[in-house]
């Protein structure tokens, strides 16, 4: 070899060796930047060399591990030789999990991918090992699932809370059901017929007796709303008693058919002052028509009968009285004249008692004629000047200035409720007390109405808190009053708010005892006869 | 540095440096890595600084791992990290077989770690990959009776390096075979008047 040839040779080694150099120093480097942990093993399990992450991660020093035991620094060593014989056969095996024994002895979770190296010849040189700390996720991962897990028993706490609630539901509805069956047995066993409408006016019950009543199936009617009810024929005369919003009414008597008559109540149903619905309530009083019926029948055909002799009596008392049959001493007129004035009390009674009789029979028959209602309250005023005066009663008749519109009214009733309520005011006012009638007309605008409105107050002996709801029921008369006057028959104001209602006007009163009473009652203005008939 | 440690003196450096020979630099460099991985930056420096004193002032950071360097200097660097670090005959022996591990070129030695037998028989020729002078010689290999007999060449330097020698030849024993129990022994040393350092490694 020539010299200029050796010098070639060395030039090329030195370049070489540079190449070399820069080959080490750029894997050096590159293992140095590795975020990986890698190690080298050898066949027999050695450590031969690790990376700068590696050395990060395991807390080791090259000087440390390199020679050691691989499996000394993993927990599952007998698994590292397994892995390590399959690496020897697969050549890489990847996504191990493993725990790292660190240098201060704590465990690392990491995925480990194992890489058998082996020489031209195929014999086995080694292994890598690289490994990603994934502490933090498998720390993520136990956080996740220690919470999925708490969440799971606080979920089966739930759940078995949950089914508490559920049996303690299921006891109760048990319960309820029960409760409803009674409630259920206790409705249709109930002697009153009972429908329950909900809060849109649909039929949500109807009881057996209710059936009974208008001889209709549940489940013909069942559900359905009350204007779809008005089709059926034998609800027709309940739902016009009730009306298509339902209207609470209290005791409406109504006759279903002959030998059936019922009292009918309809109540909302308010639970929490909000309305659920309504129940109507069907009282059977056929029997106490009845009885009743053959009451007034008596009553009737006994005044009947005891009015044509006192009529006798009356005009044989009136011509006594006035010297037809012959010349009286004062001493008789005195006891003549008693005994007309008690033969007329008698047939005022006896008249009372057949307009009540006449009334609840349905015949009290009204002749409606257009009247000027202040002629009427005049009429009366008149036919009482006499006792008024006796009384030293001031009367103060108040009306409006114009003349008020003539209304449809039936003249004698109408004097009769008006001398009703005089004859009361009279009777119960003491001496030099006071009677005030007003008489006015009023509007309603909402109603684009106008009604006559009469009212009597008296400075009378006023009717007690406790009997004022009973002021308008027949043969009512005040305790006070009974005390103090023994005439009267209690059946004047249950006349009056009769033929006030059957005008189609409305009576009350406001009452204070010791202080005196004030009776009030509108007419409604209608002039248009035929619809007027309509209202009887 | 403890009063009573003998300190390189400049004519023992002299003698050890006129000592011809040459080795890679990844052998002082894994030296120089045991310094520094036990004591850090300052120890690097001190060695330096050392070396200065003795007349044998080195910039140790070029070193290359492939470039050849005197043994002399490497050897001479074992000593001083022995002085430094005043080490026992044990942590020498530590420190030849750490030498194995931070060796930046143990990664391609690794292909002679397939067996311990294949290490034994590939000696002489890692030998050469290092060293330019002296040789290796594989004496005697039993598989069954678990030893090999190696035969160091032609290298005489210092009587410590012996000790090194041994860590570094268990080291790699270990590394090979996988045994936890390693012995390794000089039973030939050319500083005691044999022909040449003779070690026995055994393994079970």
């Amino acid at each position: 070899m020539t010299n200029n040839n050796l010098d070639k040779i060395k030039k090329e080694l030195q370049k070489t060796k540079e190449d070399l150099n820069d080959i080490a120093s750029y894997l050096d480097d590159f293992l140095t930047f590795l975020p990986i942990a890698v190690c080298d093993i050898s066949p027999a399990g050695i450590i031969i060399h690790i990376n700068k992450s590696f050395e990060d991660v395991s807390g080791f020093g090259a000087l440390e591990i390199v020679g050691e035991y691989l499996t000394d620094i993993f927990l599952e060593k007998s698994k590292i030789n397994k892995i390590l014989n399959l690496t020897r056969k697969k050549e890489i095996v990847k996504n191990q999990e493993f725990t790292l024994i660190t240098k201060d002895k704590k465990g690392i979770i990491v995925n480990a991918f194992f890489s058998a190296r082996k020489d031209k010849e195929g014999n086995l040189t080694g292994y890598f090992l690289g490994m990603i700390d994934i502490s933090s996720l498998k720390e993520f991962q136990y956080e996740m699932e220690t919470k999925v897990e708490e969440r799971t028993k606080e979920l089966e706490k739930s759940g078995k809370a949950l089914m508490n609630m559920l049996e303690d539901v299921e006891e109760a509805r048990g319960k309820a059901e029960e409760e409803k069956n009674k409630t259920i047995a206790v409705i249709n066993s109930l002697a009153d017929g009972l429908l329950v409408f909900d809060r849109e006016n649909k039929l949500l019950l109807i009881n057996p007796q209710a059936e009974n009543f208008f001889n209709i199936k549940t489940k013909e009617i069942i559900g359905n709303s009350i204007l779809e009810l008005t089709k059926f024929p034998n609800l027709r005369t309940l739902i016009n008693l009730l009306g298509v919003e339902i209207k609470g009414i209290f005791r409406k008597e109504l006759t279903i058919r002959e030998n059936l008559s019922i009292e009918v109540s309809a109540v909302p149903i308010v639970i929490e002052g909000e309305k659920l619905g309504t129940s109507v309530i069907l009282h059977e009083i056929t029997r106490e028509k009845m009885v009743e019926r053959i009451k007034t029948e008596f009553v009737s055909l006994a005044a009947h009968q005891l009015r044509t002799p006192l009529s006798a009596i009356k005009w044989t008392l009136k011509m006594l009285l006035d010297g037809d049959l012959g010349e009286i001493t004062e001493e008789q007129r005195g006891f003549l004249d008693k005994t007309y004035q008690s033969n007329e009390r008698m047939i005022g009674l006896i008249n009372d008692l057949l307009n009540i009789t006449r009334i609840e029979e349905g015949r009290y028959l009204y002749k409606p004629t257009l009247a000027d209602f202040e002629n009427i309250v005049y009429f009366v005023i008149n036919s009482y000047q006499e006792e008024i005066a006796r009384k030293k009663i001031v009367l103060d008749f108040q009306k409006p200035k114009t003349r008020l519109p003539r209304i449809s009214i039936d003249i004698e009733k109408m004097r009769l409720a008006v001398q009703n309520l005089l004859d009361n005011a009279v009777r119960y006012t003491p001496p030099r007390g006071r009677i005030t009638i007003l008489l006015e007309i009023v509007k309603f605008h909402d109603r684009n109405e106008r009604e006559i409105a009469f009212s009597i107050r008296d400075t009378g002996v006023g009717i007690p808190q406790d009997q004022q709801p009973r002021v308008f029921t027949k043969f009512f008369r005040g305790a006070n009053v009974m005390r103090m006057e023994t005439e009267g028959t209690g059946l004047g104001l249950f006349i009056a708010k009769n033929i006030i209602e059957a005008h189609g006007g409305k009576i009350w009163f406001e009452s204070e005892e010791g202080k005196g009473t004030t009776f009030y009652f509108n007419l409604p203005i209608r002039e248009e006869f035929t619809e007027f008939l309509k209202e009887f | 540095m403890n009063k009573n440690q003998q300190r390189i003196t400049k004519e023992e450096a002299d003698k050890l440096m006129a000592i011809p020979g040459n080795v890679r630099g990844a052998v002082i460099l894994a030296n120089l890595e045991y310094a520094f991985q036990r004591g850090g930056e300052k120890i690097v420096e001190e060695i330096k600084e050392r070396l200065k004193e003795l007349t044998y002032p080195f910039d140790i950071e070029e070193i290359k791992p492939m470039e050849k360097y005197p043994e002399a200097l490497s050897v001479l660097i074992i000593l001083l990290i022995k002085e430094i670090f005043n080490l026992t005959k044990e942590e020498i022996f530590e420190m030849g077989g750490a030498s194995i591990k931070l060796s930046p070129f143990i990664k391609i030695l690794t292909k002679y770690f397939v067996s311990i037998k294949k290490c034994f028989e590939q000696a002489p020729k890692y030998w050469e990959k290092y060293f330019d002078f002296g040789k290796i010689e594989p004496a005697e290999y039993n598989e069954k009776e678990g030893y090999a007999i190696l035969r160091v060449i032609d290298y005489k330097f210092h009587p410590l390096i012996c000790i090194y020698h041994r860590g570094y030849f268990a080291q790699i024993a270990k590394i090979a075979t996988g045994k936890k129990m390693i012995k390794s022994r000089e039973i030939k040393c050319i500083h005691r008047g044999d022909p040449y350092h003779e070690y026995s490694i055994s393994w079970k």
